[in-house]
């Protein structure tokens, strides 16, 4: 049963394989090939949640199976099928963006499976390749720079982190280092940060909105990973974290305000839902992991859904509305979640964080929190009326159909909601499992 | 059919409840006593509204079906908010139909919803208004499948916060509503829908992030371990929390009700809505800001209260003050009815700060009466407008002649806003008044004197708009048409039916088909007013040597204007 844990792995490299089998024929025949990779992301999803459970660590100590592991990799995997099922046609045309998809979902399983720090920046790497297959027009210089110079700044942080506790597993970190403030320690922390920004920052929303999730997934995941394993001294950069996190919340959701493209609004919208995640972080106790993963859990899926949904090529929106009900439907909804606006997901993820913050008496940092809140519906106002309330966009044309894909891609954004009390037990035994308490 | 009768007897198990015959044996028995009662009500606008928005609607070719089926909708929330006001369980001391199931175990919430007598009058309110606003709204021709789908979306909302007996469901529906709510001012509303729209969406936001931040901090301050309102309202944190989270809530009622500063939005959003959307807010959305003062900040925050009461009665007081002067200052008759539909809360609020048990009932009893008056005084001057093809007073004018009936219909709201007899509003301002008048006398002297200043506003509108002399320059009016008749009409019978049956229509002394609305506020009063009894009188010395009771013996209830059942 132990190397059965590894089935999610497995299907998920095969979903590889049947995307490189995608990339070298002609698009006529891709479809079918494209669809494989759905079914095998939805079988690697399903294995994960059948054998995730079985708890183990394999291939001697580096790779762990518990119930983190099992939380994010079930994350990672809902979004790659998402993608699968709705990206369909645009991985026709572009195949290379479903092999860079399937590449950042594993790289974000390595990440969330590893226990230790060359694994994770292995999985972190991984990640970052996907977006030299689908750089987008001319940017193959600014993103193998960013990348290299991020891959760089996270490999001496991690190292730093390793020669304070002597040892580059993530779990001797507690132990070693202790409660005891470490010089190195912020160091490392900034570090690491750093490597993220810089990642990130050598991106473009506009021409690689697809790959984005998969690759914040890593680095956050790999965020989350670090700060447990060395939670006992956490109150080194905590504080400086919960600020600096809050503040960008506000940022974020005042740049979705004044963004003038659906592109940017959902954009920033999502950064808005990390810097969430990283509000949690700054917790470093259980509940606040546990929140840190439903943010992770809804984010995922809704930026996943939103970015393949928009088209960059097809700025009016309306337009899109009436010829794609199903799709503008999933626009608006996987945005709504973004925002964080009841009943869905993301407002269940992030109502989480303002409940960690209270109980941890960070009110300061909650009225952020809620600021950044209400600016972001202002924003997700403006995207929804430009997606509905133009002309008579959601009378829908007479040759528009409901097609079944985006509709169960709709009903599986609303089970994130739906599905609040399973997943919000989930990611509490995931915290617990990092050993947050 | 025996599978289905298995079903209702086993299927639907009924949490402890107070309703009897939520336990019968007989098939069919009790079928409405049974725990889905309230989330029928709740479920159904929202399950409608998915259903339209999933069916397309090429050229507009199913307009018609959706308005109908919109209202067929809101007649069955209506019918079945009957069953659950007729069938409320007013003598018991518990919640009828309740309904508990686990949500997030790890932060204590729980998808609980119940009705007590607060809740059931409100419920009322929202079945009628929502039905108004329908008919009001069948001559939306854009957009109208995306309209009907936010108006039985923020419906939902609207009746899910009514019902929600836990914190965290009331603010998620308390915040579901704005979305949709902004919308459909924008999309539908007048040239300056955009902005009533931003400002509804901001205000309102704000007020939910409050509610939400004092919400988490009582949630916080109760050990993080349950947002159940039987936990929460039993919960008495220190005097300093109590100060905060009363504040908190004092703001996030403000932002709603309006209260002055906070009442902007307002006077923009309910002039640029369409007149179903306007119903809607002024009816049922703004109550909700009353509502939190009643259930929040005068049942679960004693010390909070008390401290914060005066700055209430001031807020309140002076609202109605400035309502009147906007009323006056003003030469749009739509933005009139805006300003003077600030009163009601005003109202509520006044009643909340009087903190007595009269005033009290009354605050739970004017959240109905003055949301029928605020929904009827929008409807009214938004009708109005739109019959007489002129927003300007300055052109409308001579109306009583050429539009009776509409002429009538603002005549009665106007005369129901200043809480005139015969209206549902006289109960509850009487109510009001005379039970703050001993813990803010000089709120009841700004809202009276207020009160007199609408009075003299609303007289000079009537005299004007009604009964001046025609402007010759002014496009030619038309009556009412049959639909805005109904719904305006349906609004001035439940004024009028509740202001001449308060306590219901009885034949010899027993209780017909209506239990009577101040019996049923009045049947949650006690736990709303509890612990702002007012001391019985220490007995006359007595001459026989028996024990004169102790000073620390429980206060006695305060006399109620409703003989006890």
């Amino acid at each position: 049963m132990s190397a059965a844990v590894l089935l999610p792995e497995g299907l998920l490299v095969a979903c590889l394989l049947a995307s490189l089998v995608a990339y070298g024929r002609r698009r006529g025949q891709r479809p079918a090939a494209l669809a494989g990779v759905a079914l095998l992301a939805l079988l690697a999803l399903a294995a994960e949640l059948w054998f995730g459970a079985y708890v183990g660590r394999l291939a001697p100590g580096g790779f762990v199976q518990d119930r983190f592991a099992l939380f994010a990799k079930a994350a990672v995997l809902l979004a790659l099928f998402i993608a699968a099922l709705i990206g369909h046609g645009r991985w026709s045309r572009e195949p290379a963006l479903a092999v860079a998809a399937c590449l950042g979902a594993l790289g974000a399983v390595l990440v969330a499976s590893s226990s230790s720090a060359p694994g994770i920046w292995i999985g972190v790497a991984l990640a970052g390749c996907a977006l030299l297959l689908a750089p987008g027009r001319g940017r193959v210089r600014p993103v193998g720079l960013g990348l290299g110079a991020g891959l760089a700044l996270l490999a001496l942080g991690l190292g730093l982190l390793a020669l304070a506790a002597h040892s580059p597993q993530l779990g001797e970190y507690t132990p070693r280092i202790g409660a005891g403030v470490n010089s190195w320690l912020p160091g490392a922390g900034v570090l690491i940060a750093l490597s993220g920004l810089m990642i990130l920052g050598a991106t473009s929303w506009r021409e690689q909105p697809l790959l984005l999730p998969s690759l914040a997934g890593a680095l956050l995941l790999a965020a989350l990973r670090v700060s447990a394993a060395a939670a006992a001294s956490n109150g080194v950069w905590a504080p400086a974290l919960a600020v600096l996190a809050g503040l960008a919340l506000v940022v974020c959701a005042l740049r979705a305000l004044g963004a003038r493209s659906a592109v940017g609004v959902v954009g920033w919208l999502a950064a808005g839902q990390c810097a969430w995640y990283l509000v949690a972080l700054a917790g470093h106790y259980e509940l606040a992991g546990a929140a840190a993963l439903f943010v992770l859990a809804s984010l995922l899926a809704a930026w996943t859904a939103s970015a393949l949904v928009l088209d960059p090529g097809e700025p009016d929106l309306a337009r899109a509305a009436r010829a794609a009900p199903a799709r503008t439907a999933l626009l608006a909804l996987a945005a709504a979640s973004l925002a964080g606006l009841p009943p869905l997901g993301g407002f269940f993820a992030d109502f989480n964080v303002l409940a960690a913050l209270f109980s941890s008496g960070m009110v300061p940092i909650a009225a952020l929190a809620l600021l950044g809140w209400v600016l972001a519906l202002l924003a997700l106002l403006r995207l929804e009326a430009s997606l509905f309330l133009v002309g008579d966009s959601l009378e829908s044309r007479a040759d528009a159909r409901w097609r079944p894909a985006p509709l169960l891609a709709v009903l599986l954004i609303v089970c994130v909601a739906v599905l609040a009390n399973p997943i919000q037990s989930l990611a509490q035994l995931g915290a617990s499992a990092l050993g947050l308490r | 059919m025996s599978h289905l009768g298995l079903w209702l007897a086993a299927g639907a198990t009924p949490a402890p409840s107070a309703s009897p015959s939520a336990a019968a044996a007989n098939f069919g028995a009790g079928i409405f006593n049974h725990s889905f009662l309230l989330s029928l009500i709740v479920w159904t606008p929202l399950a409608a509204g998915l259903i339209m928005a999933m069916i397309p609607n090429p050229r507009g070719r199913w307009n018609r079906h959706f308005t109908i089926a919109a209202f067929w909708t809101n007649v069955a929330v209506l019918t079945l908010s009957l069953v659950a006001y007729s069938q409320f369980q007013q003598f018991a001391s518990g919640l009828s139909f309740e309904e508990r199931l686990p949500w997030l175990p790890a932060l204590g919430v729980t998808y609980h919803l119940g009705l007590d007598g607060i809740s059931a009058s409100v419920l009322m309110l929202n079945a009628i208004v929502g039905l108004v606003a329908v008919v009001a709204s069948s001559g939306v021709a854009v957009r109208v499948r995306s309209y009907w789908f936010l108006i039985l979306v923020t419906e939902s909302a609207l009746n899910g916060a009514v019902v929600a007996r836990d914190l965290f469901v009331f603010i998620l529906f308390w915040s579901a509503m704005i979305a949709p709510l902004a919308l459909l001012l924008r999309g539908w509303g007048g040239p300056g829908g955009r902005l009533a729209a931003g400002r509804l969406a901001a205000y309102w936001g704000a007020g939910a992030a409050l509610l939400l931040a004092a919400g988490l901090a009582l949630w916080a301050s109760t050990g993080a371990t349950s947002f159940d309102f039987n936990r929460i309202l039993q919960f008495a944190p220190g005097s300093r929390a109590q100060l905060v989270v009363g504040a908190l809530f004092l703001l996030a009622a403000a932002s709603r009700l309006p209260l002055i500063p906070f009442h902007r939005w307002a006077l923009l959003a309910l002039a640029e809505a369409p007149p179903g959307v306007a119903i809607l807010i002024a009816g049922s959305g703004m109550r909700l800001g009353g509502y939190v003062l009643l259930r929040f900040l005068a049942q679960t925050d004693h010390a909070g209260a008390l401290l914060l009461a005066p700055i209430l009665a001031a807020l309140a007081g002076a609202t109605v003050i400035w309502a009147a002067l906007l009323a006056f200052g003003t030469s749009d008759v739509r933005r009139l009815g805006a300003a003077l539909v600030l009163i009601p809360g005003a109202i509520t609020a006044l009643g909340v700060a009087g903190l007595s048990p009269l005033s009290l009932e009354g605050a739970g009893f004017s959240l109905f009466a003055g949301g029928m008056a605020a929904a009827l005084m929008v409807a009214a001057a938004g009708t109005l407008a739109e019959r007489a093809q002129a927003r300007d007073l300055r052109l409308v004018a001579g109306l009583a002649g050429r539009m009776p009936r509409i002429s009538w219909l603002l005549l009665v709201a106007s005369l129901a806003l200043l809480g005139l007899p015969l209206s549902a509003t006289f109960p509850a301002d009487v109510m009001i008044l005379l039970g703050a008048f001993r813990n803010q006398p000089a709120g009841v002297f700004a809202a009276v004197f207020g009160l007199l200043l609408a009075a003299a506003a609303i007289a000079w509108l009537i005299h004007r708009v009604l009964f001046g002399a025609p402007n010759p320059e002014a496009p030619s009016p038309q009556d009412s048409t049959l639909a805005e008749s109904w719904s305006l009409g349906i609004l001035v019978g439940a004024l009028l039916w509740v202001g001449l049956f308060p306590l219901g229509p009885q034949l010899a002394g027993i209780p017909l088909f209506d239990p009577g609305l101040l019996n049923v506020v009045n049947a949650s009063n006690t736990a709303v007013a509890g612990s702002f009894t007012v001391p019985a009188p220490p007995p006359h010395p007595s001459p026989s040597p028996s024990p004169s009771p102790s000073p620390s013996a429980p206060a006695a209830p305060a006399p109620s204007p409703v003989p006890s059942p």
